[in-house]
């Protein structure tokens, strides 16, 4: 139907939606500065993979298996850097992210630097798509609920929120391991898509790579992170052209949306009721600033 | 003694209550005591302890020494939320809302500990948490009309105007069902209209909706007038207490305010 480097870009579209938006509930609607997405996703990678490998399990059932062993992940590191905010989370996560890659740099099992190959090639374009809609609709559900009120809450004002009757440890801890949740499912679909991961596939970079999708599209903004992770996986490709001046287009494109746009570029709507107030630009900007906590 | 006051069946009782900062004794062995559906008053001069009490009370704070005792249970060392969820509610000196949120969805947040769906209930919304939302929804918009803003329900709270802003505070608190609804100078920043419809709201909220309340404020037309006891602090030290007549004559408490006479 498509050309196969087509349905690769389509297939990396839809795995980054899933990791921004899993990405957006942590960072853009509970107001945890994270940068340690991606060792998230590997933790779902390897598991998914070695799961498959080793236990010969059904790949449904792989992915979920690296998705739960993510989640216990994301709830193991909200425990200790719950206390922390802004600034000082983001380098604890970037710290717990450095851990993972260099334990799988060092396991026998996860096959050091040369990393797992032979991973049966079963991810689907529509198994993405499935993946992708499934993680946007349940993300969708639980920020409408109860829960992603008090989600929203503590990005807001904790100290109110606590006063509210929020257990904001809990559910910060919560948010943590619904987002880790959705980065393993990416990253069990990454890897039996691509057939082969090594500890590189999931660095510091890719972390940020995610941050920005999330931020260029708009922190607190479901149609932001999708509309971002789009738009960051395509973009380079579009840029091949120029292969020369592809990394210096891309950052620029970064620079200039934060120049003009520093909401994103669906910041602010991640509301249904939107009122008419809020395209009051002054007003309706959530910015990086006010998560970093400057 | 200690017993005889516990039984007393006060809503709110704290016996020799004492919060320190480092060397400053912010509030110092203060005995404290709300009775059933009161509007109680808290005066001071400036950095007198009045919110820091207030702090101790909600869990924000936890006393250095002495206990807090809700309807005979001790609250004294619970946090914050936990304490909500037994029944106090407070609004904040410099307006907390939500900013970022509607309106609606700040005194739905308020309904946080009296609701229950978590997360699964959240994803999969079975009959009992479509109908919990729904009331709490529905009882929502009424407490907004209670206060008078059910028109401005899908507005970003930032965006209302000041005295709103009190206003919805007020119905977020209400929305915890609180036994005992604390007000942080609710008045604040008022002009002389608003503070009268603040005035009849708080009345409102105690003979409507049986609530016990106890107000910190600076503004004494406001004190003076709708409390029926009130208490004086200064110095972190409880100076007076008894009804607005009685304080308004109180010699310590005229000193504390305009300081001793040469």
């Amino acid at each position: 139907m498509f050309s196969a480097y087509y349905l690769q870009i389509m297939i990396l579209v839809g795995i980054n939606i899933i990791m921004a938006t899993s990405l957006n509930l942590i960072t853009g609607f509970t107001g945890q500065l994270s940068i340690g997405h991606a060792a998230f996703m590997s933790l779902g990678a390897y598991a998914a993979a070695l799961a498959t490998l080793k236990l010969g399990l059904p790949f449904f059932a792989s992915l979920l298996f690296g998705a739960l062993l993510a989640a216990v992940f994301g709830v193991l590191i909200g425990i200790p850097t719950l206390k922390l905010k802004g600034d000082y989370l983001a380098i604890a996560t970037l710290g717990f992210g450095e851990i993972v890659r260099i334990v799988f740099l060092n396991l026998k099992i996860t096959g050091g630097a040369v990393g797992l190959r032979g991973i049966p090639k079963s991810t689907t374009l529509l198994w993405v798509i499935i993946a992708a809609i499934l993680t946007i609709f349940i993300l969708n559900r639980i920020l409408r609920s109860r829960v992603g009120r008090a989600l929203i809450a503590i990005r807001e004002d904790e100290t109110a929120a606590e006063s509210m009757g929020i257990n904001t440890t809990y559910f910060k801890i919560l948010a943590f391991g619904v987002g880790a949740f959705f980065a393993g499912l990416g990253g069990g679909l990454f890897s039996h898509y691509f057939q082969y991961i090594h500890p590189g596939s999931f660095g510091f970079l890719r972390s940020i790579e995610h941050l920005c999708m999330v931020v260029l599209g708009g922190m607190g903004s479901m149609w932001g992170s999708i509309i971002g992770a789009a738009a960051l996986t395509a973009i380079p490709e579009f840029l091949r052209a120029s292969a020369d001046y592809r990394q210096l287009f891309y950052g620029a494109i970064l620079v200039l949306m934060m120049r003009i746009r520093p909401e994103g570029i669906i910041g602010e709507r991640r509301s249904r009721r939107k009122p008419p107030q809020s395209k009051d630009k002054k007003l309706g900007k959530i910015n990086i600033f006010k998560v970093i906590g400057r | 003694m200690l017993q005889e006051r516990v039984n007393n069946g006060y809503i709110l009782d704290a016996v020799q209550l004492t919060r320190s900062f480092g060397g400053l004794k912010a509030v110092d062995r203060v005995d404290f005591f709300i009775r059933d559906k009161e509007i109680a008053g808290l005066i001071g001069p400036n950095g007198a302890g009045k919110t820091t009490l207030f702090n101790l009370f909600t869990g924000h704070y936890q006393p250095t020494e002495g206990d807090i005792y809700l309807h005979n249970e001790k609250i004294g060392g619970l946090k914050p939320h936990q304490i909500t969820a037994k029944g106090i509610a407070r609004t904040f000196q410099n307006i907390r809302l939500f900013g970022g949120m509607s309106v609606l969805d700040n005194v739905l947040i308020g309904g946080h500990s009296r609701t229950s769906t978590g997360l699964l209930g959240a994803i999969f919304q079975n009959s009992k948490d479509r109908k919990e939302e729904k009331e709490a929804r529905e009882n929502a918009l009424f407490l907004l009309s209670f206060v008078g803003l059910e028109t401005k329900k899908d507005e970003l709270s930032r965006n209302l105007a000041y005295g709103e802003q009190r206003r919805l505070e007020i119905a977020r608190a209400l929305a915890a069902d609180p036994k005992l609804l604390l007000l942080d100078e609710p008045a604040a920043g008022m002009n002389p209209q608003e503070t009268n419809n603040l005035m009849q709201l708080i009345s409102r909220i105690r003979d409507k909706m049986e609530k016990t309340i106890l107000l910190i404020e600076h503004d004494m037309r406001v004190v003076m007038g709708i409390s029926e006891r009130i208490a004086v602090l200064n110095y972190g030290k409880k100076i007076a207490e008894g009804s607005p007549q009685e304080i308004q004559r109180n010699e310590t408490v005229i000193e504390a305010y305009l300081g001793v006479s040469a």
